[in-house]
């Protein structure tokens, strides 16, 4: 949908657009958590319990003037639309009070440390398409963030790769979130990590699978690091391999054993994405210590 | 498929790292990139107030950002 010149001129002229992660605002017991389940429960979705995926427009008083989960740039147009039409007959309200920020939902990235994109990529392996919006997701790009935390950061400057680090990129990253949200592997699932940083040349072997073998990735993994005036100034990693299987919300993988690659770089500073959490941070300890 | 995968098992080269780095960068120009985007609802409440604009929510389980 974001795809679409009239949607996205529309979006840039008219709104205010916000992105979010529903799994943090709909738990947060703060003013933004407060906000968010007062603008969505006015939508279909209005349960604790419920997803609340969905494209929303509200006014700044909170009131709902829109909803809709097509995707379809047609349907969103025509929301989108439909809900300035309404907005013309409302006054903006003056905000409230922010109030503090739940600190069981903040998620920042490490002080000292950096963020590097993630992307990955099923190689081959599917059937052919059936429609676009298979096409499009047997295509697609899975995307994250890796945090890097000044410890780690200052042990690349050093020219060594710390452990957390090498399990974080294994564990957290090394999954195939192409078609949605991945399962993350547990630290037992690790079976082989043997990876090694040499005159700024990273190279290494993988396993990961799971206790029943439904689910499992080995492959390769190579890199370039370079730091220079105190800082890691190229991260560039690929991992290639085969994966196997595919979890609860990222079904429809190819059958068997698959290729998949993994491509890691320092991420953009000036990128607004680049503050978003790496999916694996929801449990933020588990993360960054990566066991 | 059996081609695939036995292309697995040949190790990494240099430029197998090169192309594979460059073929999963993200595609420049996204066009929704050039939405300025907000990360929180009262940063976008309070915006929309300012500008006196409607906000528009994109919600999903995973941060649709992050495009998991």
């Amino acid at each position: 949908m974001f795809a679409d010149a009239g949607v996205v001129a529309l979006l840039k002229e008219k709104f205010v657009a916000v992105a979010v992660d529903e799994w943090y605002q709909h738990r947060q017991k703060d003013a933004e958590g407060d906000f968010y389940r007062k603008v969505v429960y006015q939508g279909p979705h209005n349960k604790p319990d419920q997803t609340t995926q969905g494209l929303y427009v509200f006014a700044p008083d909170g009131t709902l003037l829109g909803y809709t989960n097509h995707r379809s740039p047609e349907r969103v147009k025509a929301t989108l639309e439909k809900a300035l039409e309404k907005f013309a007959a409302t006054d903006a309200a003056a905000p409230e009070d922010s109030g503090k920020r739940d600190a069981a939902f903040a998620r920042t990235p490490p002080e000292g440390g950096f963020v590097a994109d993630v992307t990955s990529k099923v190689l081959g392996g599917y059937k052919a398409p059936k429609n676009a919006w298979q096409k499009a997701y047997q295509e697609a790009l899975g995307r994250d963030h890796l945090w890097v935390t000044r410890d780690e950061a200052a042990a690349l400057e050093r020219g060594e790769l710390a452990s957390p680090l090498a399990r974080r990129i294994a564990r957290f990253h090394l999954v195939d979130n192409t078609r949605g949200e991945p399962p993350m592997w547990r630290a037992e699932d690790v079976r082989t990590l043997d990876v090694a940083l040499r005159d700024g040349r990273l190279a290494g072997r993988v396993k990961l699978e799971t206790s029943s073998g439904d689910r499992g990735f080995e492959g390769e993994i190579r890199g370039v690091v370079v730091a220079k005036d105190g800082a890691v100034t190229r991260f560039d990693l690929v991992a290639r391999g085969e994966f196997w299987g595919e979890g609860r919300y990222t079904p429809n993988a190819p059958a068997g054993r698959f290729p998949l690659a993994v491509s890691i770089r320092l991420a953009d500073a000036k990128d607004t994405a680049r503050a978003v959490p790496p999916q694996g941070a929801r449990d933020a300890m588990d993360y960054l210590r990566a066991r | 498929m059996l081609a695939l995968v036995a292309a697995m098992l040949v190790q990494l080269s240099d430029e197998e790292f090169a192309r594979l780095h460059q073929d999963l960068a993200p595609p420049a120009g996204e066009t929704w990139r050039s939405i300025p985007w907000k990360l929180a609802m009262l940063e976008a409440r309070d915006a929309a107030a300012r500008e006196k604009k409607p906000a528009f929510v994109w919600s999903m389980n995973g941060h649709p950002l992050g495009c998991v």
